[in-house]
């Protein structure tokens, strides 16, 4: 028999697994997703490496009808040809165990020197090939990484030369990295400053500034998005590294944060400070922020994950792909219909790569910085 | 950002005081017409005379200050860097944007309309009245029942009164809200209705969730590190990345989701690109259109709006039961209370200062929410708030007015409306949180 005890302990590691595999399952769709090659997605495998000899074989690369044969489930396109049949423009090999061929998927019958019979749920159909067809069998797998290969061909996320503009493109990375630096740089100046003056100077209005500051968290951003916008087109900032770091320079939010932190800091440090002769300026340096060391890793994280997420401001503010972020480079390509599902897995896997490394290396600070968020002060 | 003081400092005399706050005056004008002619004139000679006058005049204010009293000077200069962005990208711009709305604004300023853009999409000036009088009776209700005039005696008086003022309130209410969602713009009425959708879907469904998990483990669990660690990672990720991910997991051809029905025998479904509301899924085209709810592409959005939201709430609501001092649990189990009496009489009441924050964070988010409705939609249901509408939540909407339609005079009316009622719910969750949430 077993005890209440222990069913009490499996309900809890049950509910908890299933929550954490909930949490994760999305994370391991794309990642396995973006080593899949197209045949896998197209035939629905779970597992990305169905080929494994192809992945470490050197590939045979361009391949030819001879590497299909009867039973291959293949997808087709075409165009009928002068004398009807059609002729096979691609050729994909799809591997499928699942016999359910749809829409272009086929499978091969039979072989006939440039004429292949394919059956598909609709019925029987003579394929030709011809000089012009495009091929790729299971032995087309160039690599494991061929899909993020793909991405970082296709599209700027690492500095590149522009055939076209004639000039070097510092890529998405290098001006997410750029612009969440210069945002946290702001961010932290700002905040520092200000937070030092609520918590430890007195001067007249100081509540109701401090008031005025907690007031702009209210504030929605869509209130604010249209004039900022009309501001910085007026001033000639529209695809501008300007527009995307200014407006974010100062952080009510950050403020607030750091005010309860330095304030807990004891007034007898600041009078032991003040009789060897040292400013506000001085202490503020070499004494309050380096016993704040927890809550300015907060707000740097928060800053840069904050400026590295970001889509809606400069969705609107920057057109010109030299100057674009991630997240708008991700954007355009994962709505884009025409891309692969395996290549926009690999640009998505790209994109939370660098966010995932500094989390996992900083999560506890991480974690601890929110939870102080949520309570009280 | 300097500006007068209003208390005299001692040690300084008046006339010396008005002074000084004259100087502190000139340099913040100085600096503002610096700012001014630097950055929107591009007039550089003027703009370094108004820098140098600045300069000057602080210096002269830091000199005729006592060194004791510097610390004021110092505490406005310290604000000065946070209040020059907050005043230009946050303060500024709500009046300026008050002014947009005001006006017929494409991509220039046009006519001035007054209240037009308002009217056109509240509806009109009768029902507006109507809700804003049944608002104010409310608020009258309220202050009625505040009052300390009622003694035991006239209780039946105080209730008849009170109910009276409500029943009147609500009446006004229903009387306006119908005329005002007819004769309004209804594409912004029904974005407020997805938005409250939003809402009634995804806030009690993910605080529920994620408090279960929380109390789960702050038991003594192997692994609490991990568990909390993997939960959070929703919240880290990118929601462009994030987003793109579950509109291929809803994708009606082969998608996890409909591979799940198809392992348990149901027929597959559309998800993202269904219209139809789940009542009508669920119970056949011949309900009413009020029981319809939110489209079942809408169902899909929050089923992923709880994903993302789970590690956060579960993180804050963990630190709230590390708030709880164990000394209560341990004097109600000597009492002989059981677990469920533990959690309903210790745990919930304590932790409702924390289940008031989270609540608040995800109402306010839920009418700021866009990138993964915006990412998801054009992903998955062809077109941006699609399909048909189901997903143009008021933040949605405020966006395509604005940016694809380039209506910036009546995007801002909107967004002022959608600020008003971020505004009203924050301030009646204010006066409920005094009434139900507990602090310790």
């Amino acid at each position: 028999m077993i005890s209440r005890r222990a069913w009490s302990r499996g309900l809890i590691y049950f509910v908890l697994i299933v929550g954490a595999v909930a949490s994760m399952y999305p994370f391991i769709w794309m990642i396995l997703t973006s080593f899949k090659s197209y045949g896998e997605v197209a035939g629905r495998k779970e597992w990305p490496f169905t080929f494994t000899s192809a992945y470490f074989s050197a590939g045979t690369d361009p391949t030819t009808l001879d590497d299909f044969k009867v039973g291959d489930f293949v997808y087709i396109e075409g165009s009928p040809g002068p004398d009807g049949i059609q002729i096979a423009s691609k050729i994909y090999y799809v591997p499928s165990d699942n016999p359910r061929p749809k829409g272009r998927e086929f499978q091969i019958t039979e072989i006939r020197g440039s004429e292949i019979d394919v059956e598909s749920e609709f019925g029987h159909a003579v394929v030709r090939v011809d000089e012009n067809t495009f091929f790729r069998s299971r032995h087309t797998i160039p690599s494991l990484l061929y899909n993020f290969k793909v991405v970082l061909q296709d599209m700027p996320f690492l500095p590149q030369y522009n055939e076209r503009e004639g000039r070097w493109w510092p890529g998405y990375f290098a001006n997410s990295i750029f612009v969440a630096f210069i945002s946290v740089g702001g961010v932290l100046f700002t905040s520092i400053l200000a937070a030092y003056a609520f918590a430890r100077l007195k001067f007249p209005g100081r509540d109701t500034f401090f008031l005025l500051f907690q007031a702009t968290m209210m504030i929605p951003g869509q209130v604010t998005m249209i004039p900022n916008f009309l501001m910085v087109n007026d001033l000639g900032w529209r695809d501008t590294y300007l527009a995307l770091t200014l407006p974010f320079f100062a952080s009510a939010f950050h403020t607030f944060l750091l005010r309860q932190f330095f304030s807990q800091i004891p007034n007898e440090l600041h009078d032991a400070a003040l009789i060897d002769g040292c400013g506000h300026l001085r202490f503020l340096w070499q004494i309050v922020l380096p016993l704040s060391r927890a809550a300015l890793i907060t707000a740097v994280l928060l800053t840069f994950l904050g400026s590295w997420n970001a889509l809606l401001w400069p969705m609107i503010v920057i057109n010109k792909t030299r100057l674009m972020p991630v997240q708008v480079g991700l954007k355009s390509f994962v709505v884009d219909e025409g891309v692969q599902t395996q290549q926009q897995m690999a640009a998505s896997l790209l994109t939370i790569l660098p966010t995932l490394i500094l989390y996992f290396f900083t999560q506890k600070t991480f974690t601890e910085g929110i939870s102080t968020t949520g309570l009280k002060g | 950002m300097t500006t007068t003081m209003k208390t005299p400092p001692s040690g300084v005399t008046k006339p010396r005081l008005a002074f000084l706050i004259a100087l502190g005056l000139i340099a913040l004008a100085g600096y503002g017409v610096f700012l001014y002619l630097f950055l929107l004139k591009h007039n550089n000679t003027p703009a370094l005379i108004a820098a140098i006058v600045a300069l000057g005049s602080l210096f002269a204010v830091w000199h005729l200050t006592p060194p004791k009293r510097r610390e004021v000077i110092l505490g406005y200069l310290y604000l000065t860097p946070a209040m020059t962005f907050l005043f230009t990208f946050s303060f500024f711009p709500v009046a300026y944007a008050l002014y947009i709305s005001l006006h017929k604004w494409r991509i220039k300023k046009q006519a001035f309309l007054g209240m037009d853009n308002y009217l056109r999409a509240l509806g009109q000036p009768g029902g507006i009245t109507s809700f804003l009088v049944g608002g104010l009776v409310l608020l009258a209700a309220w202050w009625v029942n505040k009052q300390d005039l009622w003694t035991e005696r006239n209780k039946p008086g105080r209730l008849a009164l009170v109910g009276l003022l409500i029943i009147g309130g609500l009446a006004l209410w229903v009387l306006g809200i119908p005329i005002m969602a007819e004769t309004g713009d209804p594409d912004m009425w029904n974005s407020l209705k997805v938005t409250i959708y939003y809402v009634i879907g995804s806030v009690p469904i993910q605080l529920a969730i994620s408090l279960v998990l929380a109390y789960m483990l702050f038991q003594k669990v192997r692994g609490k590190a991990t568990f909390r660690m993997i939960y959070f990672l929703p919240y880290v990720t990118s929601m462009v990345a994030s987003s793109a991910v579950w509109a291929k997991l809803f994708n009606p051809r082969g998608g996890f989701f409909n591979r799940v029905l198809e392992l348990v025998g149901l027929p597959a479904l559309r998800w993202l690109q269904e219209p139809k509301g789940v009542g009508v899924l669920l119970f056949g085209p011949d309900i009413p259109d009020w029981a319809a709810g939110p489209s079942l592409a809408q169902v899909a959005v929050l089923i992923f709006v709880v994903w993302s939201w789970i590690g956060y709430d579960t993180t804050i609501f963990l630190a709230g039961l590390g708030n709880i001092p164990p000394e209560l649990y341990e004097a109600a189990e000597i009492d002989g209370a059981n677990g469920w009496q533990l959690f309903r009489y210790i745990t919930l009441p304590l932790l409702s200062p924390t289940t008031f924050f989270l609540t608040l964070v995800a109402v306010i988010g839920s009418f700021k929410a866009f990138v993964h409705i915006f990412v998801m939609t054009s992903a998955g249901a062809g077109g941006v708030g699609g399909p048909i509408g189901t997903n143009m939540t008021a933040g949605l909407f405020i966006y395509e007015t604005f940016y694809t339609n380039v209506r910036n005079g009546y995007a801002s009316a909107i967004a002022f409306i959608l600020f008003a009622i971020i505004l009203g719910i924050t301030l009646f969750q204010n006066y409920y949180s005094k009434k139900w949430v507990f602090y310790s």
